[in-house]
């Protein structure tokens, strides 16, 4: 248990010096992703309005479901669930496509999968600007719930880093982890209802999702503050918190098993 | 005087051949079905000592495929002893490839801070040896242009400059001055000189025998892991050059 403490203080210590690299890194992502477009930044807000416009439309129109305030359902939703699967997908990937900088600098691994969480983070923000808008544009009111969205947020990040992490150490040894994900990812998106009301589950399915499709946790959370005007229930944000400590040690526990060899296998 | 900076004992790399290979599902079932060849193993260094003490220049001599650049991994810690010991007590600048931190899409400006932070610099240092490291690459033209539009001697121009302003205890330069013209490396050895009476160690690979004469005081020659003999610089290249 000690050692364990010394390591981690050790850790701790020599991951300090690496802030303004991770900070560089994450800059990095934005500045290459609109680097060579006109509106540049402009797009980190538009292109979640647009494909949100897109889907309302789509949806509302060919699909009546009934929901209230569809645009608002629809956004809370697609944005949490498009952050669990885009920042674990990212950090599945960061560890392989870095593989040519670990192989000739000496920077300890677990910067890449940090800073591609920043990252995703930082979209996040921007689709929050853009989930703003929704609300202004919708008259959607907002109430003093939403001071509980920040818990709900730290949980979801923790999940989706953890759980990035050990997809991550399993990529490197089995590249297959990608496309499997890939795959997944798609049984993953139907299985959570962003555009469809919960109650069109047949009832065992929808036992299955409230209960371990952990996406549906932080969805349902979003809509709970957002959309109902009520605090998330205490049921939701216990399993949040249990999934997100539950894969946080897994993807933890990978990850300082496989370090030592890992550089043997990218 | 004897201050020792790097020390390694008896130090084996091995790989897994099998492992790096890149393998599909008959592959995999095919080796599950025999059990035997599933693990191939090759040692890049054998039984490998050496010790360096601070401010001395070391030349690494030796066939390609020798081990040299394994010893330099190892000493920058990228790769650990299978068995044997590595001790490094100070900060290391790689020098493995000349600018393997930049990315090509970011302009040469960023790429300085980039590859600083990467070598462990922080922001302030880069930022006060900034001036230093674009007129040490004499690119001044070029900052704001992406690294990708760099040809192969201006990166390792850039990377060379920004390398050497780390101000690391230990510099490791693997054949980085193979690229750039006459005048250049003339320059760069000139830098590494000033680093070397500045109390900087130096581990350095090359294929020339001049420039590790011109560079370095000892030299160890490697030859299929192992190490052949160290000494002087003189006595070892000279030895390596008569070699049948």
């Amino acid at each position: 248990m000690n050692r364990w403490l010394t390591a981690v203080r050790l850790t701790v210590k020599n991951g300090i010096r690496y802030i303004p690299l991770l900070q560089n890194l994450i800059a990095r992502e934005l500045k290459k992703k609109y680097r060579r477009s006109v509106l540049g930044y402009v797009w980190c807000v538009l292109n979640p309005l647009l494909v949100m416009l897109i889907m309302t439309v789509v949806f509302s129109r060919m699909f009546r479901y009934d929901i209230p305030n569809f645009p608002v359902y629809l956004f809370a939703g697609r944005m949490m669930f498009s952050f669990v699967t885009d920042c674990s997908g990212g950090v599945m990937k960061s560890i392989v496509m870095n593989g040519p900088l670990m192989r000739k600098t000496r920077i300890p691994y677990y910067v890449f999968p940090l800073a591609s969480t920043g990252s995703a983070v930082v979209n996040f923000g921007f689709h929050l600007i853009a989930f703003a808008i929704v609300l202004i544009f919708t008259g959607t009111p907002v109430s003093w719930h939403v001071i509980a969205f920040p818990a709900v947020c730290l949980e979801m990040f923790l999940f989706s880093f953890g759980f990035g992490l050990l997809l991550a150490v399993c990529n490197v040894y089995v590249r297959d982890t990608d496309y499997i994900y890939a795959v997944f990812t798609t049984a993953w998106l139907y299985l959570t209802p962003l555009f469809y009301p919960l109650a069109l589950l047949p009832d065992t399915l929808r036992a299955v999702v409230t209960n371990l499709n952990p996406a549906y946790f932080f969805v349902e959370m979003s809509r709970d503050v957002f959309l109902a005007h009520q605090w998330p229930s205490g049921g939701m944000l216990l399993r949040g918190a249990a999934v997100s400590a539950v894969f946080l040690a897994i993807g933890l526990f990978a990850y300082s098993k496989a370090k030592k060899n890992l550089i043997l296998y990218i | 005087m004897a201050d020792p900076i790097i020390q390694i004992k008896d130090a084996t790399v091995r790989f897994n051949l099998d492992a790096q290979r890149h393998k599909s599902l008959p592959e995999h079932l095919r080796g599950f079905l025999k059990r035997g060849s599933r693990f191939q193993e090759f040692f890049a260094l054998k039984g490998v000592s050496l010790t360096v003490n601070r401010g001395e220049s070391w030349g690494i001599i030796g066939r390609n495929g020798s081990g040299k650049s394994t010893l330099l991994k190892l000493v920058t810690g990228i790769l650990q002893p299978y068995t044997g010991t590595v001790a490094v007590s100070g900060t290391v600048a790689p020098l493995l490839e000349l600018g393997a931190g930049f990315d090509d899409e970011l302009t040469g400006r960023e790429n300085i801070m980039m590859n600083g932070l990467i070598l462990g610099m922080t922001k302030k240092q880069v930022m006060d040896s900034f001036d230093d490291i674009v007129s040490f690459s004499e690119l001044e033209q070029f900052l704001d242009v992406p690294v990708r539009n760099y040809s192969s001697g201006m990166r390792a121009r850039l990377g060379f400059a920004v390398a050497t302003c780390a101000r690391a205890d230990i510099l490791i330069s693997d054949e980085v001055l193979s690229t750039g013209d006459k005048v250049f490396q003339k320059k760069c050895e000139e830098r590494m000189q000033d680093l070397l009476s500045g109390g900087t160690t130096l581990l350095f690979v090359s294929h020339s025998a001049d420039a590790v004469l011109r560079v370095c005081d000892r030299a160890m020659w490697l030859d299929d892991g192992k190490s052949v003999m160290t000494g002087s610089a003189q006595d070892v290249v000279d030895a390596y050059l008569n070699r049948n």
